[in-house]
This record gives structure tokens, sequence and C-alpha cells, in this order.
């Protein structure tokens, strides 16, 4: 028995980003929609085989002091 | 083209004969001026020409050479700045109504810097809507059209940039590149784009779409005029948070030394998968120009390569829907469809996502440097896929676009596009060379070699 596309689609969202997304959302995401789950899923594997601890380099305080702003 | 005159000499050829005063800027810039005039209304490649101004500058640069204050190079030549860097006075759109009325009252530092050495802004180049897009079919400001097929699309975002290159209506641009900007369109127009180093050519005035991987960069016909582009535009700036504070060497230093010596590891895991038969056809053969240039040609992976394809889209995506996200929820009427939606997707990446694509590209740029202790370049086709016609592009092409390119955003590893041949359509192939961290002139120098043994880059459009 095939599954419904789009219910295997909503069940994939649900799973990336714990939520629906609406009709309208899917609309406008158009073509690029399938880009975005393939994106988030090999991500989230990254993550998984990640220690941790390992440093994000988000965010560094600036080296200069003498600074005005 | 049959009315050329000098439109495609190089910036190196011209040089000598402006120092001399055998070439005047002025009739150059009026010549640039008038193919433009003649061209304009096919190609679509500039939002605004700026007559005026560029007159007035090439006066002031003939002046100076007479007066025996050469400023180099750049003195005297017309170049056209992508119209998403600041222009004191000018409107600098971003190709956008969001921005169409916006007249900056500075120049960007790469703007600036071009200026200091002398050369003459001919005007604004068209570009994708916001910089997000690889066709360059702006809604609001005309779709950009290949030189070579104007049928076709130039790639983008910097098409505009591109085919005033190839098709003669500049001698050089200004380019940026978040995932694919200058190179693909390079890739496409059959002319050079360097995407530099990170940090290494300041971001000041350039109007944004991801401030991670944002570059600055040029786009011109040879190897050698980059390198006197990248000359004037490298170095420190401390208006751009994220630039390099680090020596500039001499780029045009090696671009005679050849590739005798040289490691080339060919990349075809990921970059080859869906390709072009074409495209893998050409990228293949240059590698075998390289082995006749007595270079050593080896076969070479990039660790989680297509995770940096998924961390180069989570980041641009969050970081487009930061920029923009205030005028897309109260002015969506001024975003085309297609940009929207790209926006829209941006905002639903979750947070955390964007935290991991960040953290993953530490490890990533450094799996990359590792590689240069066994090679000297990286080579793989630029783009997977042509230009295609501008009204028959398929869907399916997005996101490969910038597939081959956002890798290089992701790590900030300088990396240089140059035409290594054409389809039977008569369409450009680039052929992409990736260097070491802030090794721009052994990256140019191995670009230089390849390209003084084909003659590629040779041929410019007729029409």
């Amino acid at each position: 028995m095939s599954q419904d596309p789009q219910a295997e689609q909503q069940a994939q969202v649900r799973e990336l980003l714990g939520r629906d997304l609406s009709a309208a959302e899917i609309a406008v995401a158009g073509a690029r929609f399938p880009t975005m789950l393939r994106c988030l899923s090999l991500m989230r594997d990254w993550s998984a085989r990640r220690i941790p601890a390992t440093m994000a380099p988000v965010f560094r305080v600036p080296s200069k002091t003498a600074r005005d702003d | 083209m049959t009315d050329a005159g000098y439109a495609y000499f190089s910036i190196s050829d011209l040089a000598p004969s402006i120092e001399s005063g055998e070439i005047s800027p002025v009739a150059l810039v009026q010549t640039t001026l008038d193919r433009i005039a003649a061209h304009n209304d096919t190609l679509c490649a500039y939002i605004t020409v700026m007559t005026e101004s560029a007159l007035d500058e090439a006066h002031q640069a003939e002046r100076q050479i007479a007066g025996g204050n050469y400023l180099g190079p750049l003195h005297g030549v017309p170049l056209a700045a992508k119209d998403l860097f600041a222009t004191a006075g000018v409107r600098t759109t971003f190709g956008s109504p969001l921005y169409a009325d916006w007249v900056p009252d500075h120049d960007a530092a790469a703007v600036e810097r071009l200026r200091a050495a002398g050369a003459v802004i001919v005007g604004k180049t068209n570009l994708h809507e916001l910089a997000y897009g690889g066709t360059s079919g702006n809604p609001h400001f005309g779709a950009v059209r290949n030189a070579f097929d104007p049928a076709c699309h130039p790639g983008g975002s910097s098409g505009g940039s591109a085919t005033a290159v190839a098709g003669g209506l500049a001698f050089g641009a200004l380019g940026s590149d978040t995932g694919a900007s200058i190179r693909q369109p390079a890739a496409c127009c059959g002319i050079v784009g360097l995407k530099p180093t990170f940090g290494l050519v300041s971001k000041f005035g350039a109007l944004p779409l991801c401030w991670t991987m944002d570059h600055v960069g040029p786009m011109t016909r040879t190897v050698a005029d980059a390198a006197a582009m990248l000359q004037v535009l490298a170095g420190y700036d401390e208006r751009d948070e994220t630039s390099a504070e680090r020596p500039v060497p001499d780029y045009g230093d090696g671009v005679n030394r050849g590739a005798g010596g040289v490691r080339i590891a060919l990349v075809r895991e990921f970059f080859f998968a869906d390709c072009d038969a074409e495209i893998s056809a050409a990228v293949e053969a240059a590698g075998a120009v390289f082995e006749g240039l007595g270079a050593r040609v080896e076969e070479a992976t990039i660790p989680d390569v297509e995770v940096s394809y998924a961390a180069g889209t989570i980041i641009m995506g969050s970081e487009g829907a930061a920029m923009h996200g205030a005028d897309l929820r109260q002015r969506p009427e001024l975003f085309s469809d297609e940009v929207r939606g790209l926006l829209t997707i941006g905002g639903l990446y979750p947070a955390a996502d964007y935290v991991q694509a960040q953290r993953f590209r530490k490890t990533f740029a450094a799996a990359v440097e590792e590689l240069f202790t066994h090679c000297d370049a990286l080579i793989m086709p630029t783009s997977p896929v042509p230009a295609t016609p501008i009204d028959d592009s398929p869907p399916e092409h997005g996101p490969l676009r910038y597939r081959n390119t956002v890798p290089f955003d992701v790590s900030g590893h300088p990396a240089i596009s140059l035409p290594c041949g054409f389809t039977a359509k008569g369409l450009p192939i680039g052929l992409q060379i990736v260097g070491r961290a802030f090794g721009e002139a052994e990256l140019l120098a191995i670009a230089a070699a390849y390209e003084g043994a084909t003659d590629w880059h040779e041929r410019h459009p007729k029409f």
C-alpha cells in the first residue's frame, strides 16, 4: 500500500520542525520545500554525531578595547 | 559584436597604452558608454548608467596621467559596480523596489578603493532581486540576458556585472558572492570571477544578504585583470567587523609562474553528481591540461561536503530572513513571489539548526584547509548546469546552481571560476579552482597557468 505523499511530507515536517506547516506556508515555499527538508535532515545528522562541547564560533568579544561604539 | 574596438582588450593590455598617453581615458569611457547605450536595452546589464560622473572622472584621470601622476593599472579604466555597492549621490537599488529610491551619502569601501586607484565607475549593474537567486531574472528592473545568447540567463546574482564584462560594456566589475553569485555568473558568461577569502575584501557599504557568508570580489575577462583588481580591493578595513588584519601580497607576482610541480586535486565526489555531461567532460579535460603543464593531478574528497551545502542553505536563509524580515511582514507586495518564498522558508529554519550550521563551519573550514597539506588547489565544475533559456529554466536547476560553490562560502576559502569550454549550444562552461585560505596569490598563479594554455577566454559574444 503506497503512502500519501503529502501525509509523508507533513510527518517529516513534524519531526524536523516540531509542528505542522499550514497549506499557505507549503504553497509559498513551493519547489524549494524538499531542499529545505533535506538540508535540515543533513544538519540534524551531523549534529547527532558531534561532541556538544565543541566551541561554537558564533560570537567573540571584540579584540580592540578602544572602541567608541 | 561588430563595434568592439578596444571593448575586449584586457585591463593588463590597456594599462601601458593609457600610461603612455596612447589611449585616452576620455575616449575609452565614451566608447564604453556608447556600447552601453547600444546594447543595454538588449542585455539589461545596467540599472543606472553614470554618464556625467564617468566622463568627469575620465577627464580627471586624463589630466592626472598627463601631469605624470599615473596611479596604476586601473587608472582611467571603465569599471562597473553591482547595484548593491553604495555609491555617493547615486541610487543603489539592491535590485528591489525596497531600495529603489535610496541614494547613499557614501561610497562602499570597494568602490572607494577602485576610485582611489583611478578607476572610472561607469554604472551600477543589474542583479537578482536582493542578491538572492541564480538567474538575475529581476522582475523589477528587467531580466538580465546572457551576452553569448540573449535568450538565456547570465547566472546570478551578479548577472549584470557578468554580462557587462562578457559583452564588453565594462572592463571589469564588482560582484558579491554568498552562495555562488560571483563564480556561477562568471561561469555562465565565460569570464573570470574571484571570490576571495572571507575577510580579505571589505564589505563596508555593500548591502548584505547574509552577514557571515557575503564576500566581495572582482569579475574580469582575464586572471591577470582579477589580480589587478584584487590588489586594490584587498586589505584591512576597520569599518567591516569581519575584515582580516594581515599583509597584502603582490597578487600579480605569480601570473607567469606556470603550473609545473603544482599538486591539483580533482574532486569528483559530490561536485560531478547530476552534472551536465558537457561540463563534466570540459572539467576532466582541464585536469589533462594541468597534467600537460607539469602539474600532478590526483583525486580527492572533501569530508562532509554535502553537509556544507545544507549549512550554507540554512545560514543564508536564516540571515536573509533576519535582514528582510521586517519588510517581508510590512511590505510583502514589494517582493517577487520567488524571493518572498525563499525568505519565508528562511524564517522557518529553527534557531538551533542555524547555530549548529555555524558550529559546523568551524570544523568544515579546518577540514578543507587540511586538504591543502596534500595538494595546492582543488578543481571541480563551477556549476553543474549551464545557462538555460530564461523562459524555460528547469526548476530542478535552482538548488544546483549554487551547489558547487556554496561549500567555499561556508568554509571561507578563496575560489575562482574561469572559462574552460563551451557547450554545443555555444554557452560557456566554468572551471572552479579553490586555494588555501588567504592563498590568492598562488590560486591566481595556478588559474593563470591554465588560462595561458587555453584560448577559451579569447572567445567573445557576437551579436
